[in-house]
């Protein structure tokens, strides 16, 4: 086989290795991605039944298919009963979920999974937290003064486009955040490489 | 073709991820921040620290390492410290990541390649030159695991070579290095020691040169309870004598046997083979981690080259087991979590072990003792073939 031609086979082999790592393969694989979070708070605040929380978030992803909790139970005794819903912007119920004290550590993020939603990016939903025994002795980490508390969610791509999608902007999005030096010598390095291997390989066959 | 090695190499480098990497880069920042004796210092800031395990490794191993980041710290940036230090939820999502993988791994890259001109010094062999370089056994354990190993396998493919040149200072001082970076080169202490019988007092007058450097590294912490903490708890000895048959320890007894047979054997490859016995027994007896296989890895290439196609598919079926249980670890960054580097998320994507246990309801501790059991059946029946061709 010629020369150029064993070459061009390399370079589309490093191309489909290139696109196959980076794109095909996590779109594949990844379904669910990370979405909104907020995760600093370190206050716990009572469950019991004259406290229950709202909070609000902007959807950041199409299809939202579940949201965690950071729950508190001190010396794992409580086994009391945890309501929660997520609500649209409508405030009308997208799902209900409930938990017991059994299932919660201390502390420990607890996620309310679900089939993915309806939902759209730009979409407001509020989480509701709330609890209906008096003595619920089990606490929710957020900040008081702003009624907020700490949440995470994930969505769920329903469709391979989408999926592809969003495997393509999250690597364009790190791409602009990292350090593009890096990626200049990286690049500059494989190309070397290549270069390298072109010459050798025609200083081979003359 | 070596550059070739090397492309493929860079493509696979920057990639590919285990947290051995970072975890062991964290412990090794504190050298060029004056500390050294990282031992004592784990154990006073250790409630202050973002990832609080203890440092299992030796002293040389700190000094080794901790002088290379420092070496290279300038070109890292100073995103870097502050990934080595992240140990929450954002972990794995440097942006950067890649870049300190590629510049983390060099040296493993030089040692890599520079064991492959080794071999092909030592047995002269083309065919084992461009095995080495482009199987996938050890472009895993090397870049994708990316642990330091490489550097004592290195050390004891150039004793081996110093032994075969018949400079036994050489041979028993690089040895020596390698055992004060990483206790496991000891195992192939006795076969360098026995490998030609006529010279037993020649053996008997340079060995002691192979210990001087662990002691001489580990003096200053001997005495100390957070150095023997740290050190014993990394578990090694614990590993070769767990698996016991009416309480005696199998791996010591087979070794034993394995030495006995070396001692008197005549082959021209006795210590390829006795390296490779000892790397079936070693890996189908102890709950091995898979990084442990580069140790003997270069030796079973070499017996492999030199094997009839029944045993060619013999070695290739044990490996394939030996990743298959690698693969059942319940360890998500034994498989999936290899590619956090390109996203993180893959760190959350169910492992093969939970879903065998929770999409398939079996047991898959159950399926990686079954897969032990026949690699070790395997390990015995290349013992009985080995030891018939004497």
């Amino acid at each position: 086989m010629p020369k150029e031609n064993n070459f061009l086979l390399l370079l589309l082999g490093q191309v489909f290795y290139f696109i196959s790592i980076f794109v095909f393969i996590p779109s594949l694989i990844l379904k669910e991605r990370p979405g909104i979070q907020k995760i600093d708070y370190q206050n716990s605040l009572p469950l019991d039944y004259s406290h229950s929380y709202s909070q609000s978030f902007t959807t950041d992803r199409d299809n939202i298919n579940s949201f965690s909790i950071l729950f508190k139970n001190p010396n794992l005794i409580s086994k009391d009963k945890v309501l929660l819903e997520l609500k649209d912007g409508n405030q009308q119920t997208l799902t209900q979920l409930s938990i017991t004290g059994t299932a919660i550590g201390d502390p420990d993020w607890i996620r309310f999974k679900f089939n993915p939603l309806d939902t759209k990016k730009g979409d407001i939903l509020y989480i509701n937290v709330s609890s209906d025994s008096p003595g619920n002795l089990l606490y929710i980490v957020g900040d008081h003064k702003n009624k907020s508390i700490n949440f995470k969610t994930t969505y769920k791509a329903d469709s391979l486009k989408k999926s592809f999608e969003s495997t393509i902007n999250y690597q364009l999005k790190k791409l602009n955040s990292m350090n593009i030096y890096y990626f200049y010598a990286y690049t500059s390095l494989i190309l070397l490489v290549n270069i390298y291997l072109y010459k050798y390989h025609g200083n081979k066959k003359s | 073709m070596v550059l070739l090695a090397i492309l493929i190499r860079f493509l696979i480098i920057p990639f590919f991820y285990h947290p051995d990497i970072k975890s062991q880069h964290y412990h090794f920042q504190f050298l060029s921040k004056g500390v050294l004796n990282i031992y004592q210092f784990i154990s006073t800031n250790k409630k202050n620290l973002g990832y609080s395990d203890t440092f299992n490794y030796l002293p040389l191993t700190y000094y080794t390492f901790g002088s290379f980041q420092a070496l290279i710290n300038p070109f890292l940036g100073s995103d870097f410290n502050l990934w080595l230090n992240d140990w929450g939820e954002t972990k794995n999502n440097n942006p950067n990541i890649n870049f300190y993988m590629l510049i983390l791994k060099l040296p493993y890259l030089i040692l890599d390649i520079s064991i492959a001109y080794l071999l092909l010094k030592i047995y002269k062999q083309i065919d084992l030159f461009y095995l080495w370089l482009f199987n996938p056994i050890s472009i895993y354990l090397i870049y994708i695991l990316g642990n330091f190993d490489i550097l004592p396998t290195f050390l004891i493919i150039l004793s081996y070579y110093y032994l075969k040149k018949n400079k036994l200072s050489l041979s028993y001082l690089s040895i020596g290095i390698a055992i004060a970076l990483k206790v496991y080169p000891i195992i192939f202490l006795p076969f360098l020691f026995f490998y030609k019988k006529e010279y037993f007092f020649k053996h008997l007058k340079y060995i002691w040169i192979s210990f001087l450097p662990l002691v001489l590294t580990i003096i200053p912490f001997v005495f100390q309870n957070s150095f023997l903490n740290s050190f014993l708890g990394s578990g090694l000895t614990q590993k070769i004598l767990e698996y016991k048959v009416y309480n005696i320890p199998l791996f010591p007894v087979i070794y034993t046997l394995i030495l006995l047979q070396y001692i008197f054997s005549k082959s021209k490859y006795k210590f390829e083979i006795a390296t490779t016995l000892c790397f079936l027994f070693f890996i189908s007896l102890l709950n091995f981690h898979p990084q442990w296989i580069i140790w003997f890895f270069p030796f079973v290439l070499f017996i492999y080259t030199k094997s009839k196609l029944s045993k060619k598919i013999f070695y290739i079926l044990f490996f394939l087991l030996s990743f298959l249980y690698i693969f059942l670890i319940n360890d998500n960054y034994l498989f999936w979590g290899h590619l956090v580097a390109i996203d993180p998320i893959f760190a959350d994507i169910t492992s093969p072990y939970k879903l065998i246990k929770f999409k398939l309801n079996q047991n898959p501790d159950t399926i990686r003792l079954l897969i032990h059991q026949l690699m070790l059946f395997l390990s015995v029946l290349g013992f009985i073939s080995y030891a018939k061709r004497k």
